[in-house]
Formats: structure tokens, C-alpha cells, sequence
């Protein structure tokens, strides 16, 4: 059934960055555990059983071929709105009260948040959409208004919970995904105009999420919110270039409120140092390289779209999270993909890694990355892996001088990645 | 790619470079605040993480003579609150405060306001066991601190005299406040690291070794004997329905105080229960008008100057006397003739100002200050005062008649029985002293007391006829309440009506004994004073029993070793005067004060800019230590309409001749030293408004014996008023 390899580089990145996660929610929650709960490792234990649900997740959606979205999506997309609208009831309703927002529905004690849900869900389902319509998306009517009920119903679900940063973070994705997907542009901005003021209005009209943006502009409670921005800054900046060592954050030790969720990377960033958190950076780098890559040789359009979605809302998830924790933009609850502590996120990121896998191991078929089929053969992996070092090198020069000499060049041609002259 | 449409692409590759430009911002942000910001990052944190305690080390104990622990320390624990964690306070509130024996609600009113401080005291200084039940009850947010608590396991005992501490462990009074640098432990600054939640972690590092314990203290009190005096003060001040009492009880030879009690007392364990009144220690701390037992001056000075017979017969004027016609003094009982001896022995008033009379004030002060009234008994306490003994220039007409009967004079209990105890130990004034060893808690001795004789006031033939009448006294005189049968107590009486703004009162009395037994071989001499006794208002009958059922208990049921202990009195050494009266500086210039105070071993210290003397400290008539220091402040006068004179020279005459001619120029004048004058300030020629001085310093020189005699040129001696 598969024509590729699953891209490595991504999974190992991915896999890689939930590691660093785990150990970094021990390190910043062990103290914090052990005084309110009495169990220093109860947050790693969570983590640790939220890692294994991603895990299983990721498999599966790695197992489902993407072109299966184009049925299910309609059924996922209903069911997520269903979700929204349950957490704004109060029988099912998880810990709502946090911070005076309903973003949970707690099942068998496990928080489960629908916003990080429908987020994956409305980016499977534009993709879905926009590569059905094609050029349609050009039409404001018929091809862009479609798509604004659903999304129209779901910011309007989420702004009454109230969570602010998720009704930007989907509609910049959604934005994004339009944008990528040929609608017109005028027409974007009109939308954009309108549903920033309507943003606006309800943000005004709420002091949780008011307060946050006043306190970024210097007049709001400096308790509060500056309090965690400037403890994050000084995890950050204490921990300098190579940090005070694993373990040995000391503003986790409840200076830096919310160490192991939002603030996990000035956590990391003050017992690594720079070392830590460029490493966190180039981590993010590679995993959207690797993303852009997937997209840009996925097999359709609708390939091309969910690859870059799920790429681009892992970005910005990071984006806004590491922009949090520098000081760059107000705090917002955006947790960093793969690191924070929380099922929700964890779960997701990790399904969407697995759809971007799933992309991967269908894409066109180019002769600089193919791979000869019989490489699929266990036995003859295992007797190219026998053979000695320098037969191996050999081959790979070999291989590389016949490449340049016999092989399809592509090269950049102004707008799109083209044939070369050895064509 | 065909796929892809090229204005797809192209937007791609626009949210690309946006992303990529994100990228290389935030990754510029975290080398900026990691690489080059991080050493001012690193500074704030660890202003945040380290938090420098002070270590003390235990305070010192305070122990009786006979080493049993008046003030020690014991371990208590103070509950702090980390109001953020309390999820449930009005619960929280109902459990402990059961627990603490506070008033239900006390604390949701301390945590009130404080909902997100990680710290604040809810009750300091819990017994193990509270804090036990509440360690019990494992309420997040509320925890527990270590500290000291000064225990005073005699309570109301002493109470005065040994003081108390503040929450802090510092002294505050008493003992606990003078000896407070002993008590005080070293202390030594820790850095220790700190969490959000103010919970301390394992030192970072010490500064220095770890700190010292404070030194314990040995008092000379005998607390057995103190709580027979307290008891008995106690039940003769509510007796008499006084408004309080003091007492003291001191060695007349070695000066050491066995018993020190003020009336009503209060537990210093709880100090801010008491009212501040109560915790005075009010025989060093208040003055009162001392009344006859001030007498004693008077009967030295007849015995000591030789000056009549003690049989010599005195006309007591029948009850009054009136020497001025608006004013006249009456005794208690008439008489119409007694001896001396029988004046003193029945307290005739107007027999001892008849007697002041001829004697004249200068001798009766001189005696009075020999005594050491008016001056510091220097004993080791906080708030000790001098009272007040007129110096003769400064009595008014009716003084001579006041002065000798023990009023227009001010004393402290502490300085009565001190000049009793003159007269127990042969003549000698000790200093009384309470603190008698400091004790480093390493053993080594810091510091131990001595007996220190200030003075010889009088002769033993002066002190052999004064317990004569102080023995008869209390054998048939005002004190025969206080008589013993088989212990013979000498001693004296005192009813000194308190001064009011309407004049002396006949009913606010303070009624006062003062005594030594065995009478003819002294162990313990005491004071009694009740104040505004209302059943009876007489010395004799209030605070004469006060003092004989104390002695009746010490001797009867105390170990009596300690009153027997006696410093050798045989050949005692005297020290050299060490005291000096403080001179008069009012309207000198700076350099004439300077002079003068120089002139007699003082150091004058000048505050304020200014060439005329404002005020001093102390005043003048006041002991001083040698060398201590006088403080003077200088002010620029400058008069309105001064009436100005010229100082004539007066250099290289006798200081008669100068006397005379600064006499006739209407200048007032003082004298340094005798012979020749030598100098003169201001010189010569200067022009000085009225009432300044002049000031003649003077040397031996080559005066004719005859004129230096006839002069009087006064010596340097302890008369006071000299100069």
C-alpha cells in the first residue's frame, strides 16, 4: 500500500522534542507536584500515559490514508462543534472555573480540551474543502462563504468560553489556509476587517483576556501577568549560554507560575541555556522544514494543503508560545507543541505529525529521492547493512557521479520547482 | 509541483519567508536576553532566590545567686500563613483558633487583604503541643518556624527588676535591657536560598563560624528571699490599701541586693497584659519625697561635726513652730523639750529643723550628697534617676525648714537604703550592685563584680551613736511596730505627705521604713515605702510591719548563710574620689566652660555652633565621673540692649584684689585654683554684657599667709561648692 518511507528526520525530530518535554515537565513540576500533591512524579506519570495516547494516536493517523479525510471530515467537524458546545454546559463541563474559562470537558478525570481539537479538525477540513472546490475558492460566494458558516459557529463556541488566543490561533490558520489556497485576496480582507472587529469588541468586552493585553502594554495588574512574563525573562536570561544544569532551575521553585505548562521553555532555557533553547529552536526549524518538504511533493492538492496546515499550526503554536515567553507578545494560554505539559495539545500535535507521516509515504514519486523498491526488502537491508564500510562508500560516490552525469536535474525556475537543463 | 497553482506557490513561499523571519527574530531575542543580558538576568535572580538571615545565637540565662534560672529560653513555634494555598479560610479559621486560644475569627482578620502574600504571621510563639495539633491537621498553607521564647518561670517574682524581652528576643527592660549585649547572643548573616513559597532551602554558604551564644548572667538576688519580700510587701501594700510599695534588701557590707520588689507586679511571660506602671522598677525608677528617714542627714552631720551634746535639751514649741508668720511646722506629737537623741528617736519635726537651723545648709548638704543623694547609685539598670537635692543657693526661705524633715528633696528608695546601709557597715557608702558574674558560655568569666566603697561619710563613733538611736527607735520610738522580740532591728521611720499643686496633703502620704538587723552586727538592711497608704498613714505603722514580718520570715525559715556574708570592713580600701560636682556653666562663654569644665577632670564635649552656653548635661550640682563627658550647647546670642562692661585686668593680683575690682566693675566672677591670677577670660579690655562671667584661673604664687587664710581660698575638695 505504501509507496515510501515515512520521513524519518520528522518522526525522530518529533519524537525527539516530546523526550526533551518529559524530562523538562519532571524537572519543572517535580517540586510543585510533591508539595500540592504529594507525589513528585505525578505529573510524569500523566505526561507519560498522554505520551503513549499521542503515540497511539500518531500511529493511527499515520495508518489512515489522508484521502480518507475527504469522507469523514464532514462527521469530525460536526462532532468537534458538538464538543465546543458541551463545554459550555455545565453538566459535563470539566474544571472550568481555571482562570475563568470553560475550556475543558472532563472525562474519567482526564481534562480534554475541544479547542485544540477543532483546530487540527478545521485545518483537515479546509484542506479537504478548498482542494474539492479548486478554483471556486476564487468566488466569494460560492467558494469562500461556504466556508465561514462552520468556522463562524466555532469562533463563536469558543469566544464564549472564553479563550481569546484559540479564536486568533484558528483564524490565522484559517487565513492561512485560504490564503494558500488561491482565494482572492481583496476578498480576504474584507473578511479580515470585519472579524477584527468583532474580536476586538468581545476582547474589550472581557477583563480576563483585557487584562492580559493591558498588561502587555504596561497598565495592567503587574502582579499578574508581567509578574510571569519578567519570572520567565529571568529563567531565560539566569540561565545565560549553558544554563545552571539539569535540575537545577531554581524559578520553577514557584517563581515562574505555570513552569511545566506555557513557560516549559524558560525552564529549559534556564537550566540548558542558550544551548537549550537554540536546540528547541533548530528542533521546530527542522520539523517545519521537513513540513514545507512534505507539502511540496505531497501527491495532490489536498496533500499540498494538510501537509502545510499541520505544518503551519504547529509553527504557530510555537511561534506564539516562544513569543510569550521572550516578552514579544502578551501572555496567551498557547502551550509549546510536543513540550508543555497538557493532554489536549500533546494528543493532537502528535495525530498531526502522524498525518503529515501518513502524506509522506505518498509522495510523488521523484527520481532524486526514489528509492528502489527492493530497498523495501528486509533481507537485502540487512545485506546492504553487512557490507563493509568502504563498499558502502564507494557506492553512495558512485551513485552520486552517475546522478550527475544520467539524473533529472530540478532546479528553482522563479516560481515553481522545475525540470533542469539535464532534462 | 504542477499540482499547485503558481499564485498559490508564491503565497507559500511568502508565509515562508514571514516564517522564516519569525524564526530568526525570536531566536535574536533569545540570544539577547540569554547571551547578552544574562548576567543581569543572573543578577535579579539571585536577588530573588538568596535571602541573608540572621543567625542569633541563644540568648543568655539569667540566674539568682544561687543559680537557679530566673530567665531562660525555650522552643516554641510561630505559625505563618501562605494565604495563597488556604483554599477554605473561614474553616481553617474554626479549627485553629480553637486550637491557638485566640478569638474565633482572628484569623481570617489577620489573612484579610493578604490574599495572594506567601507570608504572614498568624500567632507567634506556640506551644509544641499546639503546634503539634495543627501539624496534625496538614492544612496546605499553613506551616511553622522555629524560634525562642524567654521564659520567666518565677513569673511575677522579681518581675521588675529582671524585665523582659520583645517578640524579637531584644531586651526591653530591666536586667534583660542593661545586660542585653551580654545576653545577646552573637549572630552571624547566612545566605540561604529561598523558594517563591518564602520556604528557606540548605545554606548556600556562611559567613564566618556559626554564631556564639550569649554569655549568662548571675545576679546577687536571692529569689527565695525575693518572693518572701514580694509576698509580704504584696499582702502589707492591700493591707494598708496603698496604691504600691516598694522594697529593697541589700548586704550593707558588700552592697549586693538580695531582694528588689516593686508593688503591684506583673509576669513578664506575658508582659502586654500588665499595665506599663507595673512594670517600672519603681526603687530606681521613681522618686519620692522621703520624709523623716531623711532625718538621718541632719543627726550625721550633729554627730559627725561634733557640732552639740546629743543630750543637749531642743524646745520643741509645743506642736508648732512658727518661725514665719504665714508658715509654720508641727509635729505629729507635741513636746514641749527634748534631747537630741530624743528628737530623732520620736521624729520631732520641728526639733530637727531647730537643730538645721543652727547648722546651716552648706554642712546638710554636704552630708546629704556624701550620702549619695542626688547622684546615680550607677547600679546596673535602665532608667535609673539622681532625684533632686537642691544645692543651698538654689533654697528658698522655707527650705531650711524642709530640707532636714526629708522635703523640697526628692530620693529613690535605692539611694535610702544605700545610705542605711552607711550606717550598717561602719560608715562606708558601697555601691549597691545586682549583677555579680557574667558567665561566657564557654565558662570563662566575663566580667565579675566587686564591692566598690564610693566614700567614707562618718566616723565609727558617728555610727555607734546613730544605730544607738536607731535602736531605740523601733524600741520605744515611732517605729515600735516593727520590733522583734530576740532580733534586734535599728531603723527609722517616714511619712512624707506627697507634694500636690495645692501644697503637702495631709492624707496622700507615702509611708516608709528603713532599717538594718541584727542591729548590732548588720546583715541585711531594707526599705519598705507603700505609697498613699489609706488605713493608717504613719511610717511606723504601715511599713514598719511590712519590714518585720519579712525579717521575722528571712530569719526564721531562711538559710541564712547569705545575710551573713561580709566584706572586710576592718581595713577597707577606699578608691579616690571618682566623682566631681558638675559647675555651673549658665552665661559663660565656650572658652571659659571649656576651662572650667576642664579644671575638673571633665571632657566638654560642645554641640552647636556658638560662643555662649545654652544648656548643659548633666546640670550643674550633679556628680559626674571623672572624666566624663559634659555636654554643652553653644548658641550666638546676641542681646537686644546689652549693657555693656568692661572687664578690667585683673592679671598678676591676688585673687582678692581681682574679686574686689571685678566687684566694683558688677561682674560676676568664678575662680580656678588659688594664688596669683594668671590668666583671665575674656582678656582684659573686652567689653561683656551684664550677667557673663569672668573667669580667674589662678596659680600658687607668693601670697601673704595671712590674706590667703583670711580669704578662705577654697581647696579642692568634695565640697561641692567649690569654684
Amino acid at each position: 500500500m505504501f509507496k515510501r518511507k515515512p520521513d524519518n528526520i520528522l518522526l525522530i525530530t518529533a519524537l525527539a522534542l516530546v523526550s526533551l518535554g518529559i524530562i523538562m515537565i519532571f524537572s519543572a513540576s517535580s517540586a510543585k507536584a510533591s508539595l500540592e500533591i504529594g507525589n513528585p512524579y505525578y505529573f510524569l506519570k500523566n505526561t507519560l500515559i498522554r505520551v503513549f495516547i499521542g503515540l497511539v494516536g500518531m500511529y493511527f493517523a499515520y495508518r489512515l490514508d489522508y484521502k480518507a479525510y475527504k469522507i469523514i471530515i464532514p462527521y469530525m467537524l460536526g462532532f468537534g462543534i458538538v464538543l465546543l458546545a458541551i463545554t459550555l454546559s455545565p453538566v459535563l463541563a470539566g474544571r472550568g472555573a481555571v482562570k475563568g474559562a470553560q475550556r475543558w470537558i472532563s472525562i474519567m478525570n482526564i481534562d480534554f480540551q475541544p479547542a485544540e481539537y477543532i483546530k487540527l479538525i478545521l485545518v483537515i477540513f479546509l484542506a479537504v474543502y478548498i482542494s474539492a472546490v479548486k478554483d471556486r475558492i476564487k468566488s466569494f460566494t460560492k467558494g469562500l462563504l461556504p466556508i465561514f458558516l462552520p468556522v463562524a459557529i466555532i469562533l463563536a463556541l469558543i469566544i464564549k468560553q472564553p479563550n481569546y488566543s484559540a479564536v486568533i490561533g484558528i483564524s490565522i490558520i484559517v487565513f492561512f489556509m485560504v490564503i494558500i489556497g488561491g482565494a482572492d485576496l481583496r476578498h480576504i480582507l474584507a473578511i479580515t476587517v470585519i472579524e477584527g472587529l468583532i474580536v476586538l469588541v468581545f476582547l474589550v468586552g472581557s477583563e480576563h483576556s483585557y487584562e492580559r493585553l493591558a498588561s502587555y502594554m504596561g497598565e495592567g495588574d503587574p502582579l499578574n501577568e508581567t509578574y510571569q512574563t519578567n519570572q520567565a525573562l529571568i529563567a531565560l536570561g539566569s540561565g545565560s549560554a549553558f544554563g545552571l544544569g539539569i535540575g537545577e532551575s531554581k524559578q520553577k521553585l514557584f517563581y515562574l507560575p505555570e513552569a511545566h505548562t506555557d513557560f516549559i521553555l524558560a525552564i529549559i532555557g534556564e537550566e540548558f541555556g542558550f544551548i537549550g533553547t537554540l536546540a528547541v529552536m533548530l528542533g521546530f526549524l527542522i520539523l517545519t522544514w521537513r513540513g514545507i518538504k512534505i507539502a511540496l511533493r505531497a501527491n495532490d492538492p489536498l496533500g499540498f494543503l494538510l501537509a502545510s496546515g499541520i505544518t503551519s499550526l504547529i509553527f504557530l503554536h510555537f511561534v506564539i508560545n516562544v513569543g510569550v515567553v521572550t516578552a514579544l507578545l502578551p501572555t496567551t494560554g498557547i502551550p509549546l507543541p510536543f513540550m508543555s505539559y497538557g493532554g489536549s495539545s500533546l494528543l493532537f500535535t502528535l495525530i498531526g505529525i502522524g498525518i503529515l507521516l501518513n502524506i509522506s509515504t505518498q509522495l510523488k514519486i521523484n527520481i532524486e529521492d526514489s528509492i528502489p523498491l527492493e530497498k523495501y526488502d528486509r533481507f537485502h537491508i540487512h545485506h546492504e547493512l553487512k557490507k563493509p564500510f568502504r563498499e558502502k562508500l564507494k557506492n553512495a560516490f558512485n551513485q552520486g557521479f552517475r546522478r550527475e552525469e544520467n539524473e533529472i536535474h530540478t532546479r528553482w525556475r522563479g516560481n515553481r520547482w522545475a525540470p533542469g537543463p539535464g532534462d | 509541483m504542477s499540482n499547485i497553482a503558481k499564485s498559490s506557490m508564491n503565497r507559500f513561499i511568502f508565509f515562508l519567508m514571514l516564517g522564516a523571519l519569525i524564526w530568526i527574530i525570536i531566536l535574536g531575542r533569545l540570544f539577547q536576553i540569554q547571551i547578552l543580558n544574562g548576567q543581569q538576568y543572573k543578577r535579579i535572580a539571585s536577588n530573588q532566590h538568596q535571602v541573608k538571615i540572621e543567625y542569633k545565637g541563644d540568648r543568655g540565662t539569667i540566674y539568682d545567686c544561687r543559680g537557679r534560672r530566673l530567665a531562660y529560653n525555650k522552643k516554641v513555634y510561630s505559625l505563618y500563613a501562605d494565604v495563597s494555598l488556604i483554599k477554605n479560610p473561614k474553616s481553617v479559621d474554626k479549627i485553629i483558633c480553637g486550637i491557638m486560644e485566640v478569638p474565633a475569627g482572628t484569623f481570617l482578620s489577620k489573612i484579610r487583604g493578604k490574599e495572594r502574600s506567601k507570608f504572614v504571621w498568624i500567632n507567634r510563639k506556640l506551644s509544641s503541643l499546639q503546634a503539634e495539633q495543627i501539624k496534625e491537621l496538614n492544612i496546605p498553607g499553613l506551616n511553622f518556624m522555629e524560634e525562642n521564647a524567654r521564659v520567666y518561670p518565677f513569673r511575677k517574682y522579681a518581675a521588675q527588676t529582671i524585665g523582659y524581652v520583645d517578640i524579637d528576643n531584644n531586651g526591653i527592660d530591666g536586667l534583660e535591657c542593661s545586660a542585653d549585649n551580654w545576653l545577646q547572643g552573637g549572630s552571624v548573616e547566612a545566605l540561604l536560598f529561598t523558594d517563591a513559597k518564602h520556604e528557606c532551602y540548605p545554606l548556600l554558604f556562611y559567613k564566618g563560624r556559626p554564631p556564639q551564644d550569649g554569655s549568662s548572667v548571675y545576679l546577687t538576688l536571692d529569689i527565695d528571699f525575693q518572693s518572701i519580700v514580694e509576698e509580704k510587701l504584696a499582702a502589707g501594700v492591700e493591707e494598708n490599701r496603698g496604691v504600691s510599695g516598694t522594697a529593697i534588701f541589700l548586704n550593707p557590707y558588700t552592697g549586693k541586693i538580695l531582694a528588689m520588689a516593686s508593688y503591684p507586679t506583673f509576669d513578664p511571660n506575658d508582659y502586654k497584659a500588665s499595665k506599663p506602671e507595673y512594670r517600672k522598677n519603681r526603687v530606681v525608677t521613681d522618686i519620692y519625697e522621703p520624709g523623716s528617714t531623711f532625718k538621718l542627714v541632719t543627726a550625721t552631720t550633729i554627730l559627725e561635726e561634733q557640732l552639740f551634746p546629743l543630750s543637749k535639751k531642743v524646745f520643741c514649741e509645743n506642736g508648732e513652730y512658727a518661725y514665719f508668720p504665714e508658715h509654720s511646722w508641727k509635729d505629729v506629737h507635741p513636746y514641749d523639750s527634748l534631747s537630741i537623741r530624743d528628737v530623732f528617736i520620736n521624729s520631732s519635726n520641728i526639733g530637727t529643723i531647730k537643730l538645721a537651723q543652727q547648722i546651716g545648709p552648706k554642712l546638710l548638704y554636704k552630708y546629704a550628697k556624701n550620702y549619695g543623694f542626688g547622684s546615680l547609685t550607677e547600679i546596673d539598670f535602665v532608667g535609673e534617676v539622681c532625684g533632686v537635692v537642691r544645692r543651698p543657693e538654689q533654697w528658698s526661705g522655707y527650705s531650711i525648714g524642709s530640707f532636714p524633715i526629708g522635703q523640697e528633696v526628692s530620693v529613690t528608695a535605692l539611694q535610702m537604703v544605700t545610705a542605711y546601709a552607711a550606717v550598717a557597715n561602719g560608715g562606708y557608702l558601697v555601691k549597691p550592685y545586682i549583677i555579680d558574674r557574667i558567665i561566657n558560655p564557654d565558662g570563662s568569666v566575663e566580667f565579675e563584680n566587686q564591692t566598690s566603697i564610693i566614700r567614707r561619710v562618718m566616723s565609727r563613733e558617728t555610727v555607734d551613736s546613730l544605730i544607738c538611736i536607731f535602736k531605740d527607735v523601733v524600741k520605744n520610738g515611732t517605729g515600735k511596730m516593727a520590733y522583734i522580740d530576740g532580733l534586734e532591728i535599728a531603723g527609722k521611720t517616714g511619712t512624707a505627705q506627697k507634694a500636690s499643686n495645692r501644697g503637702y496633703s495631709e492624707n496622700n502620704v507615702v509611708a516608709s521604713f528603713v532599717g538594718f538587723t541584727p542591729a548590732d552586727n548588720p546583715a541585711l538592711v531594707g526599705i519598705i515605702t507603700v505609697d498613699s497608704p489609706r488605713r493608717s498613714h504613719y511610717g511606723g505603722s504601715v511599713a514598719g510591719p511590712i519590714f518585720r514580718d519579712i525579717i521575722k520570715e528571712a530569719f526564721s525559715s531562711y538559710d541564712q548563710s547569705l545575710l551573713a556574708e561580709r566584706a572586710n570592713m576592718d581595713n577597707p580600701i577606699v578608691e579616690p574620689e571618682t566623682t566631681v560636682v558638675v559647675p555651673d556653666l549658665a552665661r559663660m562663654f565656650k572658652d571659659q566652660a571649656e576651662e572650667l569644665i576642664r579644671s575638673r577632670d571633665l571632657k566638654p564635649v560642645f554641640i552647636n555652633e556658638g560662643n555662649l552656653v545654652n544648656a548643659q548635661n548633666p546640670d550643674n550640682g550633679q556628680h559626674a565621673r571623672k572624666g566624663q563627658e559634659v555636654y554643652i550647647h553653644l548658641i550666638n546670642k546676641e542681646e537686644v540692649n546689652p549693657e555693656v562692661f568692661q572687664v578690667p585686668n585683673v592679671k598678676g593680683h591676688s585673687v582678692r584684689a581681682g574679686i574686689n575690682k571685678l566687684a566694683k566693675a558688677n561682674i560676676p566672677f568664678r575662680v580656678i585654683g588659688s594664688g596669683i591670677i594668671s590668666e583671665q577670660k575674656p582678656p582684659p579690655g573686652t567689653f561683656i554684657t551684664r550677667g557673663h562671667y569672668c573667669l580667674l584661673i589662678c596659680k600658687p604664687g607668693i601670697v601673704p599667709k595671712a590674706l590667703s587664710q583670711e580669704l578662705k581660698i577654697p581647696q579642692q575638695t568634695t565640697d561641692p561648692e567649690k569654684g
